[in-house]
């Protein structure tokens, strides 16, 4: 069974995709900010993250930058769900390593479609 | 290049407080025998004045702007 | 000191000059600072007089001398006003001396112009020969100077003296026939030979203050000591008035005397020049007199009294074995009289040739004008002819006047008798009033009587005339008596001579002038030279020739005075300049009043005046016409200012225009920001919606509590989403003033409470602490409720959502003073970072800090409580406050 990390501040969304993974038959964890995100990455090592950028405390980015720069984490899939929609945003954010970027808001059958294309 | 008639009037007061300084009643004053550090009174007097008025005479000339419109 | 090596240092000194002179006419006229030059050529003021008279006179009557150099000092106040004027007419009408002005300004009058001229060489003559006369005499001084009274007769090197000078001046004075043409070269000599002047006075000055003496206080003292007590104060010149006369009469004479003109006016080169060479000339003039009482102390102190104390200068450094010194002060004193005789000569030789003598040339051959050769020569040699006539009359007056008559005065002698061109000048130059029968009534007035009241005592005293006349008057005629005419006996000489000479001038001229009406031609030049800055820049303006000349006439009279080649030059490219067809049979108006003008520079106003007058078949035309000829182009002037304006006006609005768009531009990428955050903003919600809706329509299986608790969170994002299009539509009339304030009564405190009441939910859900110091009597505040809520409830929510749980606490405080009330929200939640202070009531805020900070809320209420708090004429701020938290302050006014 496959792992995936779901990291989002917004309760409803958060809700939603544990919803959608769990659903799909997958193991979920979620994280509400940056600091609990890191440590689930650490301690659990999971297949695939689904990351929010913009959080009070660590960003996406930053946990994206740790994730690939890790020798045990490198393999580690990283899908970045976000609402800055800047080309420079996208860029940076696929610069990072990032599997795919994702705008807000998004089809929930398109994401999964995708998520289960990349965990297959 | 026509100069303000302000710049014109500072000079012919200027050249009345000249008239003034130089003439009998400011000038009797020290008209008399008495010595300032060995100096008479009246020759320190008329080249001290003497030597203001020019001053005053280059800064009217050349320092002050009355035309607001030119340069400083 | 060998005769040989006098005369060869003097020989060598001359040359010098001449090379200087040379030198300078052949370099490249641009690169010279002329301000410089200019300044120190009108020192050609201090003569052999100063040089070697003022310690004379500083002998017998004290500091009485300065008042001759005080009163140039406080001219040089004037210049700005009167010579800046002056010049400009010269200028434009292109006249070249004291003479050609006056007769100008009334009417081109011949009769004026030899009055003038007449009064300065009778005037003037003496003077120089004063000159030649202190060159002889300071030879014999430094060449046998054991003799104190010099046995040889001095005449007869006064001839000499005066042939090599008229030579100088003929060779550097009258090349061009173009009399106001500048001689630059001449110009740098004198500026030079101020140079050397000064130095040389100086010298003398302080080896006798300094090496004599002990300085300054020692040698006042030694003459203190000795009951010199005359060098101490002015005896009586103030009480008699002479003071004051001298004074008044200097200051004149700084524009007034021939050479002064000359330099001052003819020569400059530049409007510009007066600016520095009014305060250089009286420091000048200050530092020359600085020594002049030491060195007349000295003299008095140390040489025996068989000296004569005009001498002192020469004779101290002499007598106490310093040669060189005494050579250089020679040399000094030879700078100092040569340089008065050069510029007063050709100043004099240019009025005596263009007043007297040319006028008579050519009225007597009209017919043979035609040949230019012989024409130029005449000009120059009429006024080579001049040169050397008034060199020999200076030594003419020497030989038969000067040697028996008292020198001391002669200075102040000549320039009382230029003063009597004062009023007429002077008046002409303001007022249009005087004609020319008053100036020409007051100036033979005025100048009679300066001849009778100090020329006549002087005659007597030569013993020329008996002295009755001095003691019991003309044919015992009591009141005439020449020292106190109409029984005025209190004067001094000077005084008396400068009041009654001046007052009857001026008197009888403006006596004679209302009497009197001016000719058009008057009218003309009076109307160009009082209001000489109003015509400014019209250049060829209309003359008072009407056209019905012709053009070959016109421009063979030009080439017989000036030449071919520049009649030629300066015709096409005045016709150029001012788009003349040359090719017309009749000349063109403008081109008759420019030949004229610059036939006025070489022979003065009033010749050329006639010349022009023999070949313009003229029909004069009225003086209004011409005035309104004049005021039309001073029209087209103004109106090409005007456009000149408009032009600018335009380009300052291209400016603002561009400055407006670039302004746009920013806002415009503003509002993208502020577009992008918003929309932002927007997504979240949107997510949410998305995603559960989605949810809720693919799991039709959901568990009812499930399905309910999805479908109460898309309801709720839908507030939020509604919520946050409120405010945006808020701000966004807010920022834009539409919105209008519904003032009322409001008690803030209640406000508070209920808003705290609001949020109830939210408190309790933290579990945090909000506490309301309530002040203890009733705050009432004219604003608008609703608004005023809504920042009240922003700052509160803001607080709730950055203070942790269970442990937050919020600090709400409501005090007010005499001019304002004030609200603090304060928590102790995260605490905002200084840098940020401003920046966090920005509403772009948080689009450019994305992403270090997920926004709260809309992320735009703060933004909105700035523009309400500042509608409501309040401010917004935050502090830090310790040890952790901040606090939020809004103030609103009390009235």
């Amino acid at each position: 069974m496959k792992k995936v990390l779901v990291v989002d501040d917004d309760p409803y969304i958060l809700m939603s995709l544990e919803f959608l993974m769990k659903k799909n038959s997958y193991q979920v964890m979620i994280a509400r900010n940056g600091t609990e995100a890191l440590e689930a990455i650490n301690v659990n090592k999971p297949d695939l993250i689904l990351l929010d950028i913009m959080m009070p405390d660590v960003d996406g980015y930053s946990i994206c930058k740790h994730v690939k720069s890790k020798k045990e984490l490198k393999n580690i899939h990283v899908v970045i769900l976000s609402a800055k929609t800047k080309e420079a945003d996208i860029q940076k954010g696929l610069d990072l390593g990032a599997s795919l970027y994702i705008t807000k808001p998004f089809s929930t059958r398109d994401l999964m479609k995708k998520v289960n294309e990349i965990l297959a | 290049m026509n100069i303000s008639s302000k710049k014109r009037s500072a000079f012919l007061l200027l050249a009345a407080l000249m008239l003034l300084l130089f003439n009998a009643p400011l000038l009797s004053i020290c008209n008399k025998i008495a010595f300032c550090y060995g100096i008479p009174s009246l020759y320190i007097y008329l080249f001290t004045t003497w030597f203001c008025c020019i001053l005053l005479l280059i800064v009217n000339a050349t320092f002050r702007n009355y035309d607001n419109n030119k340069k400083p | 000191m060998s005769l040989f090596f006098i005369v060869s240092c003097s020989i060598f000194y001359l040359s010098l000059l001449f090379l200087i002179a040379y030198w300078v006419e052949k370099r490249n006229k641009k690169t010279t600072n002329k301000s410089w030059i200019y300044a120190l050529s009108l020192a050609v003021y201090c003569t052999g007089w100063t040089y070697y008279g003022s310690v004379g006179r500083a002998t017998t009557n004290g500091p009485e001398f300065l008042s001759i150099y005080l009163g140039p000092s406080i001219m040089c106040a004037l210049f700005v006003p009167l010579l800046r004027k002056l010049l400009r007419i010269c200028k434009t009408q292109r006249l070249n001396s004291i003479a050609d002005l006056i007769s100008t300004r009334y009417g081109k009058n011949y009769t004026l112009g030899v009055i003038v001229t007449l009064c300065c060489v009778i005037g003037i003559i003496p003077y120089i020969a004063l000159q030649l006369k202190a060159i002889s005499a300071s030879f014999h001084i430094i060449s046998n100077h054991h003799s104190a009274i010099p046995a040889v007769n001095w005449n007869n090197d006064t001839f000499i003296i005066a042939a090599i000078l008229s030579l100088f001046i003929i060779i550097f004075g009258t090349r061009s026939v173009d009399a106001s043409e500048r001689h630059e070269g001449l110009v740098a000599a004198i500026a030079f030979e101020s140079i050397i002047k000064l130095i040389a006075f100086l010298a003398v000055g302080i080896f006798a203050t300094y090496y004599l003496f002990d300085g300054f206080s020692s040698v006042f003292n030694a003459a203190k000591e000795a009951g010199f007590d005359q060098f101490f104060t002015l005896n009586k010149g103030l009480g008699n008035n002479d003071w004051l006369a001298m004074i008044l009469v200097s200051m004149l004479s700084i524009i007034f005397l021939p050479r002064q003109f000359q330099v001052s006016v003819v020569e400059n080169t530049n409007e510009k020049n007066i600016y520095r060479a009014m305060w250089l000339f009286p420091l000048y003039l200050f530092l020359i007199n600085l020594f002049v009482l030491p060195i007349a102390m000295s003299g008095k102190l140390l040489l025996s009294q068989s000296v004569i104390a005009d001498t002192y200068v020469l004779s101290l450094p002499l007598n106490f074995n310093q040669p060189l010194l005494g050579m250089l002060v020679y040399i000094g004193g030879l700078s100092a009289a040569s340089g008065m005789i050069i510029v007063e000569t050709i100043a004099l030789s240019t009025m005596l040739s263009n007043h007297l003598f040319l006028p008579f040339v050519f009225s007597l051959q009209k017919a043979k004008l035609n040949d230019e050769k012989s024409t130029v020569r005449k000009i120059i040699y009429s006024r080579r002819t001049s040169i050397i006539l008034i060199l020999l009359m200076a030594c003419c007056y020497n030989k038969w006047i000067a040697s028996s008559t008292s020198l001391v005065n002669i200075g102040l002698i000549s320039m009382a008798a230029v003063a009597q061109f004062a009023p007429a000048t002077i008046g002409g130059l303001y007022s249009k009033l005087i004609t020319r029968q008053g100036a020409i009534t007051g100036i033979v007035a005025g100048f009679l009587i300066w001849f009778y009241t100090i020329i006549i005592p002087n005659v007597v005293d030569a013993g020329y005339l008996s002295t009755d006349i001095m003691q019991y008057g003309p044919f015992n005629i009591f009141w005439l008596k020449p020292q106190s005419l109409f029984g005025m006996s209190t004067q001094g000489l000077l005084a008396h001579s400068f009041f009654w000479s001046i007052f009857f001038n001026l008197g009888l001229m403006i006596l004679v002038s209302m009497c009197t009406s001016a000719t058009r031609q008057e009218e003309y030049q009076a109307e160009l030279f009082v209001n000489i800055y109003k015509y400014e820049g019209i250049t060829g303006g209309p003359g008072m020739w009407k056209a019905s000349a012709y053009l070959s006439d016109v421009s063979s009279l030009l080439t017989n005075f000036i030449g071919k080649t520049r009649a030629d030059n300066l015709l096409s490219s005045y016709a150029q300049r001012h788009k003349i067809p040359l090719t017309n049979k009749e000349a063109d108006p403008r081109i008759i009043d420019f030949s004229e003008k610059i036939l006025t520079g070489v022979i003065g106003s009033a010749s050329a005046r006639f010349l022009i007058s023999n070949i313009a078949k003229e029909e004069e035309i009225s003086i209004d016409k011409v005035l309104s000829i004049v005021k039309e182009s001073q029209q087209v002037l103004e109106l090409n200012k005007e456009l000149k304006k408009k032009s600018g006006e335009l380009t300052k609005a291209k400016g603002e225009l561009t400055e407006v768009n670039e302004q746009l531009m920013r806002l415009d990428v503003l509002k993208d920001e502020f577009l992008y955050t918003v929309t932002h903003e927007l997504r979240t919600p949107l997510t949410s919606i998305r995603a559960m809706s989605e949810i809720l329509c693919d799991n039709p299986e959901m568990e009812e509590e499930q399905r309910q608790y999805y479908l109460e969170g898309i309801v709720k994002e839908i507030e939020r989403l509604t919520y946050l299009i409120t405010q945006v539509l808020n701000l966004e009339r807010y920022e834009s003033g539409r919105q209008k304030l519904h003032y009322a009564a409001v008690d803030v405190s209640l406000l508070i409470k209920d808003v705290i009441g609001s949020l109830e939910p939210l408190i309790k859900g933290k579990a945090i602490t909000v506490a309301f110091s309530q002040p203890s009597s009733m705050i009432l505040i004219q604003c608008d409720e609703d608004m005023i809520r809504q920042v009240i409830y922003n700052l509160i929510s803001n607080a709730i959502k950055f203070v942790p749980e269970n442990t937050g606490t919020i600090n709400i405080i409501c005090r007010t003073d005499i001019d304002e009330m004030q609200v603090w929200v304060s928590d102790n939640g995260k605490g905002v970072p200084e840098e940020l202070h401003e920046l966090i009531f920005d509403k772009f805020f948080q689009a450019k800090n994305q992403t270090i900070q997920k926004p709260s809320g809309s992320g735009l209420g703060l933004a909105i409580c700035k523009r309400i708090v500042e509608m409501h004429q309040g401010s917004i701020y935050v502090e830090q406050v310790l040890p952790q938290g901040a606090k939020f302050v809004f103030t609103l006014p009390n009235s």
